[in-house]
């Protein structure tokens, strides 16, 4: 449906992604690496706002440059930082949206009730907007993204600034929207996608790393992650975090040979982002 | 026997006629200016157009109404009357332009229009072609009152030419700065041009006047027919040539 096949962006003498080949199918897939790995970049690529140096992104074939609306027609997007007008209430806001979105005007109607009541903002739908949380306002965004029943769905750090019980209930909202459409949620933070993401997208050095799904990510670790007493580490030995234990605090660590006294571990998502990212300065 | 030697091929013009029918075929139909425009504006309304900027709409008014205000009760020539309706024909337009931009990219609402069907670009046309309208109106009625004023000093005919020819000058410098500046500093490139202009022109004093009242009602004309041609051209490619629409990079 949607590939981005051999793109590359410059800034200048500054490459932010190089040679980024990417196939999308329906589904949940998570971009994930740390900030300032490119991102964002590639989110505004695939939103048009930003247009590849070299190489080019195709929806059924066809240049995304080149469909023009028809293409922005079938994209929601909810920004890093998403901008409402703060006096206007949410389904104002809503209806605005919808003609940018050259929606009819019956359907918008019945389309924004249904997605406030999705959201859990039906309460408040014709309150202003400047008494809302910041959680509030990213279900806001999300209603806004899904206005126009989109193909693809591209959130880009959507759970910045929410508390744990927002971003839980951001998640199922996530899950629940992915069907039949390509889902594509940016993030840094390894929880927000565990769950929910089939394929993990993972830049490395401004390059395509892995796109592969959360288990086969974490078979890098197979066998190799262990728990130890804190304590000194040896030569061959990673450490890659630290938890409080039953008996003190607990080291994670990556290790060829199991050290004394060391507890094997199945590894998750955030250890194998810990440690494919050892380098980078997170 | 068949002799292969002999085969009727297509000539390479036939070729080519038949390679360009079928990516002709292929491809969408290209809109026109004048057929895409009402569809946007049948969906977005008349009041869509000002969503969320009320108070932008309200500060342009005011300023200018207060511009025009000062500008008249300082006016005791008629040299400097057409040097004041010169500098500030285009500040309504300017106004409502520069402000409703900096609301859109202050709220954060900029990107996300830019990515909507009916882009944030697509929308500028439309309130640019809706403001230049408002313009013109304001235009003729501030070069009536003054002519009526200044009670034949100058006819209100060299007050529309003069209003007009500054206002489509600004309109176009404006619209190509949009187009053709790959950075949001373009939305200053027209105004920080006026106010040399203008800066100029007060420092030349008598001079710049002088220069002003002298040029003749058609080199007015022709500057706003050429100003308004270039604005339209401009309008049309700024509307369906595509252009990065990200206001800050992800890397700094």
């Amino acid at each position: 449906m949607l590939s981005v096949e051999h793109v590359t962006k410059r800034y200048g003498n500054f490459t932010a992604l190089e040679d980024i080949n990417l196939a999308f199918e329906n589904g949940v897939y998570g971009l994930l690496a740390p900030n300032g790995a490119g991102k964002t970049t590639l989110i505004k690529m695939l939103t048009t706002l930003l247009f590849p140096t070299q190489g080019s992104i195709l929806w059924n074939g066809c240049d995304i440059l080149s469909m023009g609306g028809e293409y922005r027609g079938m994209v929601g997007y909810l920004p890093q930082e998403f901008g409402y007008y703060k006096n206007y209430s949410p389904r104002q806001f809503l209806r605005y949206v919808a003609a940018l979105q050259c929606l009819n005007r019956k359907d918008a109607e019945k389309r924004i009730d249904e997605l406030l009541d999705l959201v859990a903002l039906s309460d408040v739908k014709d309150n202003k907007m400047k008494q809302f949380s910041g959680g509030m306002i990213q279900r806001v965004g999300i209603a806004q993204a899904m206005l126009n029943d989109p193909k693809l769905l591209i959130l880009d750090e959507p759970t910045a600034g929410l508390d744990p019980k927002e971003r839980v209930r951001f998640r199922n909202l996530i899950h629940n929207l992915s069907e039949n459409r390509i889902v594509i949620l940016s993030t840094h933070i390894v929880s927000d996608i565990e769950t929910i993401a089939g394929q993990i997208i993972m830049i490395r050095n401004h390059q395509l790393y892995c796109c592969d799904t959360p288990q086969s990510i974490c078979k890098i670790l197979r066998g190799k992650l262990f728990e130890i007493p804190s304590g000194a580490l040896t030569d061959g030995e990673l450490l890659l975090s630290e938890r409080q234990g039953e008996k003190g605090p607990v080291l994670r660590i990556v290790a060829d040979t199991p050290p004394d006294g060391a507890v094997a571990v199945a590894p998750g998502l955030e250890d194998a982002f810990l440690y494919i990212y050892r380098d980078t300065e997170l | 026997m068949r002799d292969f030697n002999n085969i009727p091929l297509p000539s390479k013009e036939e070729k080519e006629q038949s390679i360009q029918f079928i990516v002709a075929s292929g491809m969408p139909a290209r809109q026109s200016l004048s057929a895409a425009l009402p569809v946007v504006f049948k969906s977005v309304g008349f009041r869509g157009l000002f969503f969320g900027i009320g108070e932008c709409v309200f500060l342009a008014v005011l300023a200018s109404v207060l511009l025009w205000v000062c500008l008249l009760s300082a006016i005791d020539s008629n040299n400097i009357l057409l040097y004041a309706l010169f500098i500030a024909s285009p500040f309504l337009y300017a106004a409502l332009h520069l402000l409703i931009t900096w609301k859109e990219i202050m709220s954060g609402t900029y990107e996300f229009m830019m990515t909507c069907r009916c882009s944030l670009r697509q929308l500028t046309v439309l309130r640019m072609l809706v403001f230049g309208g408002v313009c013109v109106v304001v235009s003729v009625i501030v070069s009536t009152i003054t002519g009526i004023i200044s009670t034949g000093g100058i006819s209100i005919f060299r007050s529309v030419s003069v209003s007009f020819s500054a206002l489509f000058l600004f309109a176009a410098v404006q619209l190509l700065a949009d187009w053709k500046w790959h950075s949001p500093k373009c939305h200053f490139a027209a105004p920080i041009f006026w106010l040399l202009l203008s800066f100029v022109l007060f420092l030349l004093g008598e001079k710049s006047m002088d220069f002003i009242i002298n040029i003749p009602n058609f080199v007015f004309w022709i500057i706003t027919m050429i100003s308004l041609s270039v604005y339209v051209v401009t309008v049309k490619r700024y509307y369906f040539n595509p252009k990065e629409g990200a206001l800050k990079y992800a890397v700094s």
